[in-house]
């Protein structure tokens, strides 16, 4: 099935990644964000979601639960040119998850 | 232990013996499951961390780079030439089963590499950027796969996981106790019969 990716964040990713064909909006607002997200869920055409981490950063717990559910489009955090995605280590998420039966 | 209102039969007692056989094979198999989940995430999740590392350092290139282009080409040329290139990049996702659970399989469609701008008024720089951003994305399908596929597992594992508990601690137990009871009740009659047998000889031996 070929999928329509879509960035949502910060400009300067959201500009690079058009210079691949990427379609992509800009915002900072997290309402705005969520709205778009909220949307793009629904669109059985997109397979993945990028969200830059200054926006997802503001939105975590709505990331994690909707990351959980989906099961497509993908959700994925990259950092933007200011930060970095402040999520636990997948490592620790697993681990919590079972127990540390590992 | 639970009390259990069974009727003490030779007919429950074989029926929940059976029952008995089955729920511990049924455990053997979801435990031998389970184990079999946890080495596979154990060895995608060494995977995972490498290729999240991978593309964290790409960013950083494929952001430099797109700033050096900025830096020679001007902002507005810059976002001029991301404006106009056709948003027709598309990923390919199919699923596939691992052990009953459905997970990802990403990758990028193949362009035809087409120049999407004009040579004029844009310089190598921006190539450069193209370039970069074009490895980012081939690392984001590949890290969406892999933790989308241990998100999954983990999921997966702690179902098996509720489902071994549930045979171990509390249906396993429960079919001994029956088992128990039953054999208890079953002994304690053919002794009253035994004896009552006696007794009618003795009546009759009279």
């Amino acid at each position: 099935m070929e999928k329509r990716v879509f960035v949502i964040g910060e400009r300067d990713t959201v500009q690079g990644f058009s210079l691949i064909g990427v379609e992509g909006v800009t915002t900072d607002d997290v309402d705005e964000a969520a709205r778009k997200l909220d949307d793009l869920l629904r669109d059985q055409s997109v397979g993945i979601v990028l969200v830059t981490s200054g926006i997802a950063n503001k939105m975590r717990p709505n990331i994690e639960s909707l990351r959980e559910l989906a099961t497509l489009p993908l959700i994925l955090e990259i950092s933007d040119r200011l930060s970095r995605p402040e999520r636990p280590p997948l490592m620790d998420l697993v681990r919590r998850a079972l127990g540390v039966s590992i | 232990m639970p009390q259990n209102n069974v009727p003490p039969t030779r007919a429950v007692l074989l029926q929940t013996r059976r029952d008995l056989a089955f729920a511990r094979e049924a455990h053997d198999l979801l435990d031998r499951k389970r184990q079999a989940l946890i080495a596979h995430v154990w060895s995608m999740m060494q995977h995972a961390e490498g290729l999240e590392r991978r593309l964290e350092e790409q960013l950083v290139v494929a952001y430099e780079g797109f700033g050096r282009a900025r830096m020679s080409m001007g902002v507005e040329r810059v976002e001029w030439v991301a404006l106009s290139t056709a948003k027709a990049t598309r990923v390919d996702i199919t699923e596939r089963s691992i052990m009953g659970v459905q997970v990802p399989t990403v990758k990028v469609e193949p362009r035809e590499l087409h120049l999407e701008y004009s040579l004029s008024g844009t310089t190598a720089s921006i190539d450069r950027a193209v370039e970069a951003f074009g490895e980012v994305l081939s690392l984001v399908c590949r890290v969406a796969e892999t933790e989308t596929t241990v998100w999954r597992l983990t999921r997966e594992i702690r179902k098996t996981q509720r489902r071994v508990n549930a045979l171990a601690n509390i249906l396993i137990p429960n079919y001994e106790s029956i088992i128990a009871q039953v054999e208890v009740a079953l002994e304690e009659k053919e002794r009253e019969d035994f004896y009552r047998a006696k007794a009618v000889k003795r009546l009759l031996a009279r």
